[in-house]
């Protein structure tokens, strides 16, 4: 039995022994409170009239010449502009700022993308195999996922997923082989796109044209990592080397190369991410020995060449696509944005609108630093990083949003 | 009468239905939400907030079948409601029902009782909650995966990155006693 059975194990008694189910003494009290409130009635028209009332108002509209006319030239206003664009192909910088894409997100097992400017949703991939976690490339001209091979897994089964990288055509450019337990988040491209790092138990390498998969022999403890900007072969992780466990540093094609860049001291380290010069390292330093409830934690911003620091008051942090700014969930729980040369973190956000720290996904900025899509369970929210407005999200970000596709500005 | 069919009465504006409903599902939802919030108080207002939501929006709900899979996602997303709005409240552990047994250090235990306790309040509520559904309700991940409305692949990605994150306050824990208990000695 390994130390995670046995966590697992003695997780279920301790559960089982401290959480006896009871009848609360205020369940009348909830069956009286509930009595007294009407229910949520439907609001569509097929609630009050009968189908074929509906039906028949539906069939039986004019042709709607005006609106044919508008759509034809449209139809010819988007064909002049695909020519347009596709005679001038402009890509956006692998890192910076960005003109802002479709958002693509997995609903269903499906792949979709939906436009934020207009809410078309168009579907990238649909059947019976699970899609999920599609991540733009840096360039956002492709698109890769993780496909499900078991269409219906048993329980218990480890689960076997490929990589798929599509075009914005949705032909498939590469296919990988199936990995066990890959973790939907853990997934990155590198900045030149040559290359997406893939956590499962143990971290995976996958070469993009060709889909390729390689092991690195490193000391990976599964959690997020991250492309370092201006070196594109050199990934960030949390690890273990011979001089300790931390933060590690690898060139992905010197495996040799890894070195420790952050030890665990008192606290834990998760990675975050970089600043635009790849000189300093974003992190969050998890202190367990605070006994508040949750961890406290801190965003520390290190120079790995003179080793000075500054750290912020928040923790989980998302650099900005301009490198000038972070976000983190401060102590309060609210989002909360910060300069990354250090300073306050300004609550920009109640604690509601919190994203969940613990995988990258988390919290995404838009490629013009214009908004930052957050999610948690029962969360969904578009922040805006000035502060104003915290209302529900767009309509077009309902069912989902992961990844948002960088295009030129 | 079953529950399939009290969800669907209930779903009609049967508020008789509902109370049956509550008087099924109220002990383990609220075991749910002890265990999530580590505090009955905010257990309490979560499980109110839960059964509130339920019956307003009962006829919304598409599939009367997935009633229980419903009132856990109301009753997670009801927690973590809660514990945003009054995360700077202290918490206070109720010392009665959901105490810990006092446990002698077993050898071969990865944490004993009251360390658990500890490392489990130092993880996020909502590592807390897949923790609590997997291991306290037993839903396997693709129930998990219905309940928190994510991807199945994302429900097992986030019940080992809670585990791992328990482990590493567990072994946080295990750091800081070894300390302390050299300081003692020295």
């Amino acid at each position: 039995m390994t130390r995670f059975d046995a966590l697992e194990r003695e997780l279920t008694v301790w559960f089982d022994e401290t959480a006896i189910p009871r009848r609360p003494d205020y369940t009348t009290e909830i069956i009286q409170a509930t009595a007294a409130l009407p229910q949520r009635r439907w609001m569509t028209i097929e609630r009050w009239f009968p189908m074929t009332v509906v039906a028949f108002r539906r069939t039986v509209p004019p042709f709607p010449w005006r609106t044919a006319a508008v759509l034809i030239a449209l139809l010819a206003i988007l064909v002049a502009g695909l020519v347009y664009v596709g005679s001038q192909p402009r890509l956006p910088p692998p890192f910076g700022l960005a003109g802002n894409g479709l958002v693509a997100y997995a609903k269903d097992g499906d792949i979709l993308t939906v436009d934020p400017a207009t809410g078309v949703r168009r579907w990238i991939t649909s059947g019976d195999e699970v899609d999920e976690l599609p991540r733009w490339s840096p360039d956002g001209t492709r698109l890769a996922f993780l496909r499900g091979s078991l269409a219906a897994p048993v329980e218990g089964a480890r689960p076997l997923r490929r990589v798929v990288v599509v075009d914005r055509q949705r032909n498939v450019l590469s296919e990988s082989v199936s990995l066990y337990d890959a973790d939907p988040d853990a997934f990155a491209w590198s900045p030149d796109g040559r290359y997406i790092a893939i956590g499962a138990r143990g971290l995976f390498i996958l070469d993009t044209a060709d889909g390729g998969v390689r092991t690195l022999d490193v000391g990976y403890q599964g959690l997020d990592f991250y492309w370092r900007p201006t070196h594109p072969s050199e990934l960030l992780f949390r690890g273990e080397t011979a001089d300790g466990v931390g933060l590690v540093l690898v060139d992905v094609d010197r495996p040799a190369s890894a070195r420790l860049v952050a030890g665990d001291g008192e606290d834990v380290s998760r990675p975050n991410g970089w600043t635009l010069d790849g000189q300093r390292i974003v992190y969050t330093l998890q202190n367990f020995a605070d006994d508040s409830a949750p961890p406290t934690g801190r965003t520390r911003i290190l120079d790995m060449t003179t080793g000075a620091f500054v750290d912020i008051d928040g923790a989980y942090a998302h650099v900005s696509n301009g490198g000038t700014r972070l976000v983190a969930i401060g102590r309060d729980s609210r989002p909360c944005i910060a300069s990354i040369d250090g300073g306050p973190c300004n609550a920009i956000a109640d604690a509601t609108k919190a994203y969940d720290g613990t995988y990258a996904g988390g919290a995404s900025w838009a490629p013009n630093d214009g908004s930052i899509m957050v999610s948690s369970f029962g969360t969904l929210a578009l922040l805006d990083p000035a502060g104003q407005g915290s209302g529900a999200p767009p309509s077009w970000m309902t069912d989902g949003a992961e990844s948002w596709q960088r295009v030129a500005q | 009468m079953d529950q399939r069919e009290l969800a669907e009465r209930a779903r009609r504006g049967d508020h008789d239905a509902f109370a049956q409903l509550v008087e099924g599902s109220i002990a383990r939802l609220e075991a749910v939400a002890r265990l999530i919030l580590r505090d009955p108080e905010l257990a309490r207002d979560a499980v109110q907030d839960a059964y509130i939501r339920a019956w307003r929006d009962l006829p919304s709900l598409r599939d009367p079948e997935r009633i229980d899979h419903w009132l856990h996602r109301l009753t997670v997303n009801a927690s973590l409601d809660v514990v945003r709005r009054r995360r700077r409240r202290p918490i206070e552990i109720d010392i009665g029902p959901i105490s810990s047994p006092a446990v002698s250090d077993e050898s071969g235990r990865v944490a004993d009782r009251d360390t658990l306790e500890r490392g489990f309040k130092r993880l996020r509520p909502e590592q807390r909650a897949i923790l609590v559904l997997h291991y306290y309700l037993g839903l396997p991940a693709s129930a998990l995966a219905e309940t928190l409305e994510i991807p199945q692949g994302t429900a097992q990605s986030r019940l080992y990155r809670a585990l791992s994150d328990l482990k590493a306050a567990l072994a946080a824990d295990e750091r800081a006693t070894a300390s302390f208990r050299s300081e003692v000695v020295a």
